[in-house]
């Protein structure tokens, strides 16, 4: 859909993208970040909640992240832009194909906008062949042009509860079934879903929370140094954002180069039984319902093992990804004053030892 | 140019005619727009005019959609330019009203730095309520007329120069203390302040900031945002907030706090400019607008059997109040245009009044919850934690169903809405926990306050269900005076508008023995009633959870 953007033209860097504030200079938020990265590495983690006021950077930081995420080779002029290296995951045309063009795309980012429709976000019937030509085409929608990247959503907690099924049976299933107006269509739509809000504004169904795979509390600091140092980056960025973005070019670079190397060395990265046990101790210690949860604790340590350059996950990979992957699990008395953060330290100390 | 003469609102116009999108934008009370929009007007450059929006608005109008006219013209969809990309300078009068939709593109819109709003309210009316998202983005608020003091040419100068000015370490680091003192929760606002300080130096003709404009800036900026004076930040919470005198004296005293010298120069002036009533709006954790409220309630409902979710549509016989859907009347008119081009000889698209489809809408009956909870000293000493058990246990009923819940407390001179219609857990759990108890009975006005929110919740197309915890004692009357004749008698007289207006309503009797009050309240509400014996939180809880259940089937 050619929609008229901004008239302006933002400062773009090399790759042509536009300049966002970088990713390795967003101050704090470490947690964050660390789990950003580590949809990154292994997308089957399954998507990311991150919860927390106005104002403390949610949104900043998964833009700058998206800037910050390597090239994928793609097939050219494909709506789904399939991997040419991966013919079992293409989509009917791609498959079919005897010769396929390859192009390098930078990630798709997807900005799921609050108001978005059905037709918008799962496809409609092309209205431009079925007026001129009388012909039934599928018009793919946004959930295709974020196949093999990222869909982010604001305030996930406000949308329609009928978008939020689709989607998460779209992200939890890999692909998009399209059965309406006698089309019948099916295509990839492989996505990293990251969802933020503000808890104020309301809350998510706790059967979805559980459909996310990582779930980070966002919080500002409060002290003084802290502020100045945001405030200062802020400014200087706003000033020039290029010399901004050549001063951080550097740390952008040995990040991306960090997270491509986890890529690669994730298949390699072993979970010892005993580690496979603690897990499913401290999972069975929460009472967290079903698997998801000590499968997505297992991936995550395993992604963070592999960011981190190691051969094994241990007890410390598990230890740091327990909140995260748990925080929004825990079957929640929903009046119980202890946050699900305390009762899952409590855990830790208690089936993983100190 | 002198600094020190020009009036706060002036001082807005000409920054934001400088700055621009950068700055966000400002909320301006209703009868100060047009002073300010004549002043923006002389100081800004042309293409950065202001342009009226109503709130009505779409958020296709915003973003652009299918334009519906070049459609059928050219047979092929053509997209209109949405107005967040046309026309980046709004003025939106009634921002209250603007939906959740075009709330959020709009602030989306302003932290790419794409958008300046200029966003009216009516500062006289307390439903007015500005959503907190973008309250939080727009720097300034105005209640002050502005005067066009700035030229067109000034402002090209001290654009000049605000290319080149900056601003000191040390000022960064004193306005973030003096933020973090008043309780200021995002360093947004204090980036806010930074570029502002940096706009008044480059009005002002200066090449670097210095102190008074770092204090103005403090002042324009920081002090409408203020949730509590500097010196009060470890003082525990207290249930009642001090009486407005009490105020002064504080803010004398922290004159006297050891601060660093230019922090204490920009809370002076941020002190300066505190509303009177300040305590009393922190008090409720809410900050300046009544931030925290649920704007949906606000917003203008389509009528009933136009909400909810899209199923399908259907074919429509006549349009009669209904909204076409346009696509699909476009797609079961694409396979005939063939045969009807043939027929009629045009180009053009053909649509007849057979292919009119409208949508078939899944509402969605969604139930709010009201709580009125008497306070008072009768029921305090008796039953008052036992009341907060069941609310609680509810609470968690509703959080489950998705219901909605909102909280009224009635107790010594009148009633208070704690809790606006919220589906955040969170927010109803703090707001219970901090519900204090003691004094009269103002039933009536609780009785009152229960009725306008139940009317408030039912136009916006929800299923109100009121329930009153009380023992129907009312002792004192609207105007809060202790007269308990002529308390019953308006008690009596508002709880025979629930009967009226057939509200769904029941009242628990928390009295130690059931009263006769109690009864003659619900028959006189046509509500259910249900004395409660003396027993715990989940006993209480029980019949209102069946009774809930049967209401939202």
């Amino acid at each position: 859909m050619a929609i008229a953007k901004t008239n302006k033209n933002p400062p773009a860097n090399s790759r042509g993208q536009k300049i966002v504030y970088p990713f390795s200079a967003i101050a704090g938020q470490q947690e964050l970040k660390t789990c950003l990265i580590l949809t990154a590495v292994d997308p089957s983690i399954g998507g990311l909640l991150a919860m927390g006021d106005r104002g403390t950077g949610k949104s900043t930081t998964v833009r700058a992240f998206a800037a910050l995420l390597p090239p994928i080779k793609a097939v050219k002029g494909c709506a789904y832009h399939c991997d040419p290296a991966s013919p079992q995951s293409a989509c009917d045309d791609c498959r079919v194909a005897a010769t396929l063009k390859s192009e390098t795309i930078n990630v798709p980012v997807v900005d799921l906008p609050l108001g978005a429709t059905e037709d918008r976000v799962a496809g409609a019937l092309d209205l431009e062949r079925a007026l001129s030509r009388g012909e039934k085409v599928f018009e793919p929608g946004l959930l295709a042009k974020a196949n093999r990247g990222y869909l982010y959503i604001d305030e996930v907690n406000l949308l329609e509860d009928h978008l939020v099924d689709l989607l998460l049976d779209v992200a939890a299933s890999g692909e998009n079934l399209f059965e309406r107006e006698g089309l019948s269509v099916r295509h990839p739509a492989r996505f990293v879903l990251i969802g933020s809000g503000n808890p104020e504004e309301g809350e998510l169904r706790p059967q979805l929370l559980d459909r996310f795979g990582l779930s980070v509390e966002v919080k500002t600091p409060q002290d003084v140094a802290s502020w100045v140092d945001i405030v200062k980056r802020r400014d200087a960025y706003e000033r020039d954002p290029e010399a901004f973005y050549g001063e951080w070019s550097d740390e952008e670079t040995k990040l991306r180069q960090r997270i491509q190397a986890g890529r690669n060395k994730l298949k390699d990265v072993v979970v010892p039984d005993a580690i496979q046990e603690s897990a499913a101790g401290l999972c069975l210690a929460l009472k967290t319902d079903g698997l998801r949860g000590q499968l997505t604790l297992i991936r995550a340590a395993r992604a963070l093992a592999a960011f981190e350059k190691q051969k094994t996950v241990d007890m410390k990979h598990i230890k740091r990804m327990a909140l995260p992957s748990l925080r929004h699990r825990l079957r929640r008395n929903p009046l119980e004053e202890t946050g699900s953060a305390v009762r899952i330290e409590r855990a830790i100390q208690d089936v993983l030892g100190p | 140019m002198n600094g020190q003469s020009i009036a706060d609102a002036t001082w807005v116009a000409g920054l934001l005619a400088l700055c621009g999108p950068s700055l966000g934008g400002a909320l301006i009370a209703q009868d100060s727009v047009d002073a300010f929009v004549a002043a923006y007007s002389k100081a800004a450059n042309t293409t950065a005019q202001l342009r009226s929006v109503p709130s009505s608005l779409s958020s296709d109008a915003l973003e652009g959609a299918v334009d519906l006219a070049a459609t059928l013209a050219f047979g092929k969809p053509v997209h209109g330019a949405g107005l967040l990309y046309t026309n980046p300078y709004m003025l939106v009068r009634r921002v209250e009203r603007l939906d959740a939709a075009c709330t959020s593109l709009m602030a989306q819109a302003l932290d790419r730095n794409e958008l300046l709003l200029i966003a009216c309210i009516d500062l006289h009316d307390d439903d007015a309520a500005l959503a907190p998202k973008l309250e939080a983005r727009l720097t300034f608020c105005v209640e002050d007329d502005a005067e066009p003091v700035w030229s067109n040419e000034d402002i090209l100068l001290a654009r000049a120069k605000l290319s080149r000015n900056s601003i000191e370490p040390r000022y960064i680091k004193d306005l973030c203390e003096a933020a973090l003192s008043i309780g200021i929760a995002s360093p947004r606002t204090v980036y806010q302040a930074v570029i502002t300080s940096r706009a008044i130096a480059a009005l002002l003709g200066l090449a670097t900031v210095d102190e008074n404009c770092v204090a103005l800036a403090g002042k324009l900026v920081l002090a409408h945002r203020a949730l509590h004076l500097p010196a009060e930040q470890q003082e525990p919470e207290q249930n009642e907030p001090p009486p407005p005198e009490q105020q002064d004296e504080d803010s004398l005293q922290n004159n006297s706090s050891p601060k660093a010298a230019d922090a204490e120069v920009i809370l002076e002036a941020i002190k300066a400019a505190l509303p009177p009533n300040l305590l009393q709006m922190a008090g409720d954790g809410s900050g300046k607008r009544g931030a925290g409220r649920n704007v949906k309630s606000n917003a203008p409902r389509k009528a009933a059997g136009q909400r909810g979710r899209r199923i399908g549509n259907k074919r429509a016989s006549s349009l009669a109040g209904q909204r076409l859907d346009i696509i699909a009347t476009l797609r079961n008119a694409a396979p005939w245009q063939p045969l009807r081009r043939k027929l009629g000889s045009t180009d053009r698209m053909v649509v007849t009044r057979d292919d009119f489809r409208v949508s078939r809408i899944k509402q969605r009956n969604e139930s709010t919850a009201i709580f009125a909870v008497d306070a008072s000293g009768s029921t305090a000493f008796q039953r008052l934690a036992e009341a907060k058990g069941a609310v609680e246990t509810i609470l968690a009923d509703c959080y489950v169903r998705r219901d909605k819940v909102a909280l009224i407390a009635f107790r010594s001179k009148k009633a208070e809405l704690l809790l606006p219609p919220t589906r955040s857990l969170e927010r109803a759990k703090r707001a219970l926990a901090g519900l204090p108890g003691g004094g009269g009975t103002p039933l009536a006005s609780g009785l009152d306050e229960a009725f306008a929110l139940a009317l408030q919740v039912r136009r916006g197309g929800g299923n109100p269900i009121v329930i009153f915890l009380t023992d129907g004692r009312g002792n004192v009357t609207r105007e809060g005076e202790g007269n308990r004749a002529k308390a019953q008698e308006e008690s009596q007289a508002a709880a025979r508008f629930f009967a009226a207006e057939d509200i769904d309503a029941m009242v628990i009797d928390v009295s130690p023995e059931p009263q006769k009050t109690a009864r003659l309240l619900a028959t006189a509400m046509n509500a259910r009633y249900f004395p409660m014996p003396r027993a715990n939180a989940t006993d209480i809880a029980r019949p209102i959870s069946s009774a809930l259940k049967a209401v939202s089937a």
